[in-house]
């Protein structure tokens, strides 16, 4: 996979993880609990937080590349 | 009142274990402005995810945000917390670019480099009087909501003026002391010591109220339209303040100049990869918190739910445990008070001091001191006028830096942008603030949106016009900035381009 689509992917992934947060399927749910007690309402967006690591892990995987140590270097030092 | 001594007596411990770490810390700096302001851009994992945790988890956090959770249920984690997700990805879009320029050309702020990009010293020094028009009184929340809990949690034995001005006074020595190595360091303990206490915390007070199904049970009972989302929440405001979190995070310049401190890109990739999961123990105890105190509680308005918190560890932790209690919510708000001072020192530096006169570094750090030591004094003072509650004042603060991202994205992303639509397009932004937060625009006007995203599209939509019609910048600073960012980007993002590159 060329890394123009892996960018894409990164991207349209988070967009796609984002529409998500709107569950809007749930809003009057009270059920299923989770653990006995802990509302749909609840426990989806927990879920969701702990999964948008992985999200960010791809994000990173697909659209964040590696700076070339000689550009980190300051300028003065370069020159 | 012995049960008062022993609450100020844990207090006191754990403030001088803080002042501690920030001897050590100021005994281990080297005496550069580098060092002193942003860590020498050396800090590891673990500094920098605990440090921009516990920066961003401010008295809002524990005095405000709760009240959203038992006014409106459940629905209070989804709303905020659940949308800092994006924060990372806005860490990456505003502030990676940035630490480039900082590391390649020395940068420290984000003045500098807007400052540089124009051309123009006007530019940063009005990116510098707003940040501090919105910092100051964001700083002042902090010193606010340490008074209140305080007085609140030793029944006024210590007046707010008193409780205010401790952590006042342990955050400057700190802060004077160690500068950014000594305040990374202390929030990385006090970061630790709150997410402690708030998990420990939550679980001593669910269990001594029979458990959390018997607490879910009753607040069914009792309160059933808490645990939906549906009547407390409208799907508009839900979908906005999202969009709204997401460049908002990054516009705050303490969480800029955090970011800018980094090490490595292996330490920011690996710090956001975990900040959500950091951002679930920090977040759901508050929430699950303010729920019980629906039972405990019932029926508290206004001010009265300010405490909630509080009164929550109040009503079921024994003395020492309260005392270790205040003192880790004093942690979280003293974690971002220190941050927003250092910052508003290191912009005044480097923002205006450094271009307009000839200092050393060890003149640049004393200075950084003074600052330090002049803004915490006026952020005291005006903490006991009070001007307003610590979710007005929050609210005037985020509105206004979110009308910055404009800005501060186009000085990165287009080489058309220049200085006369860098202005217009900020003087737009305190104005839309001024027009909806000031109440001179009826509530209508913000189309049922929260007032940031109005805000936003005007600051946007004045940059772009503004820039079209005024002449462009000389290319010569232009041209140096992206030619690094297409270095590092374009084969990135081009494969074509990476392979020439490669065969070259």
């Amino acid at each position: 996979m060329d890394s123009r689509t892996k960018y894409w992917i990164g991207w349209v992934t988070v967009i796609v993880f984002y529409l998500l947060r709107h569950d809007f399927w749930n809003w009057d749910k009270i059920e299923p609990l989770l653990f006995g007690w802990m509302p749909v309402g609840l426990w989806y967006h927990l879920l969701y937080v702990i999964l948008s690591a992985g999200v960010i892990y791809i994000f990173i995987k697909c659209c964040w590349p590696d700076t070339p140590a000689e550009l980190l270097m300051n300028e003065g030092e370069v020159e | 009142m012995g049960g008062i001594t022993t609450i100020i007596t844990t207090v006191i411990i754990y403030m001088l274990v803080v002042a501690a770490i920030g001897i050590y810390s100021f005994r281990v700096s080297k005496a550069t402005a580098e060092d002193y302001l942003i860590a020498g851009r050396s800090l590891g994992l673990f500094v920098l995810l605990i440090g921009i945790y516990a920066t961003n988890m401010s008295s809002f956090g524990i005095v405000g945000y709760p009240i959203i959770a038992y006014e409106q249920g459940i629905g209070a984690f989804g709303y905020a917390p659940a949308a800092m997700w994006l924060a990372p990805i806005a860490f990456y879009v505003f502030c990676h670019r940035s630490w480039i320029l900082g590391k390649r050309f020395g940068y420290m702020t984000p003045a500098e480099i807007l400052s540089e990009r124009t051309g123009s010293e006007l530019t940063g020094t009005v990116l510098f009087i707003i940040y501090a028009i919105y910092t100051v009184p964001y700083l002042m929340t902090g010193l606010v909501g340490g008074g209140v809990i305080f007085s609140s949690m030793t029944n006024g034995v210590v007046p707010y003026w008193l409780g205010a001005f401790i952590p006042y006074i342990v955050v400057l020595f700190y802060v004077m002391l160690g500068g950014m190595r000594g305040q990374m360091w202390t929030n990385v303990f006090q970061g630790c010591v709150f997410l402690f206490m708030m998990v420990v915390g939550t679980a001593i007070i669910f269990s001594k109220m029979g458990g959390t199904v018997h607490v879910f049970e009753t607040l069914r009972a009792e309160a059933p339209h808490l645990l939906q989302l549906k009547g407390n929440f409208d799907m508009r405001t839900w979908s906005s303040y999202v969009l709204i979190t997401f460049p908002a995070v990054a516009t705050y310049p303490w969480m800029y100049i955090r970011v800018m401190s980094s090490r490595s890109d292996k330490v920011m990739r690996q710090t956001f990869v975990l900040y959500p999961l950091i951002y679930v123990i920090g977040w759901l105890p508050p929430v699950l918190i303010a729920l019980a105190g629906v039972i405990v509680f019932p029926g508290l308005t206004g001010v009265a739910l300010d405490d909630i918190i509080p009164m929550m560890f109040t009503k079921f932790f024994p003395p020492w445990a309260l005392g270790f209690a205040l003192a880790a919510i004093l942690a979280a708000m003293m974690s971002t008070l220190d941050a927003q001072l250092l910052t508003l020192s290191t912009m005044l530096t480097r923002d205006i001091l450094v271009k307009k006169t000839d200092l050393t570094d060890k003149q640049q750090v004393l200075y950084g001191r003074i600052f330090v030591f002049v803004l915490a004094t006026i952020g005291y003072i005006l903490t006991l006028i009070r001007p307003g509650t610590i979710f007005q004042i929050f609210n005037f603060a985020a509105t206004g830096f979110i009308g910055l991202a404009p800005v501060l994205f186009a000085m990165l992303y287009w080489k058309r942008f220049n200085r006369y639509g860098a202005i217009a397009s900020m003087l737009a932004s305190v104005l839309s603030t001024w027009l909806y937060l000031g109440n001179i625009l009826p509530p209508e006007a913000a189309l049922g949106f929260i007032p940031m995203l109005p805000v936003l599209v005007i600051s946007a939509v004045v940059l772009v016009v503004v820039t079209y019609l005024t002449p462009p910048e000389k290319m010569e600073v232009t041209n140096r900035f992206f030619k690094v960012f297409e270095r590092v980007y374009t084969p990135f993002v081009n494969s074509k381009a990476r392979s020439k590159q490669v065969s070259g």
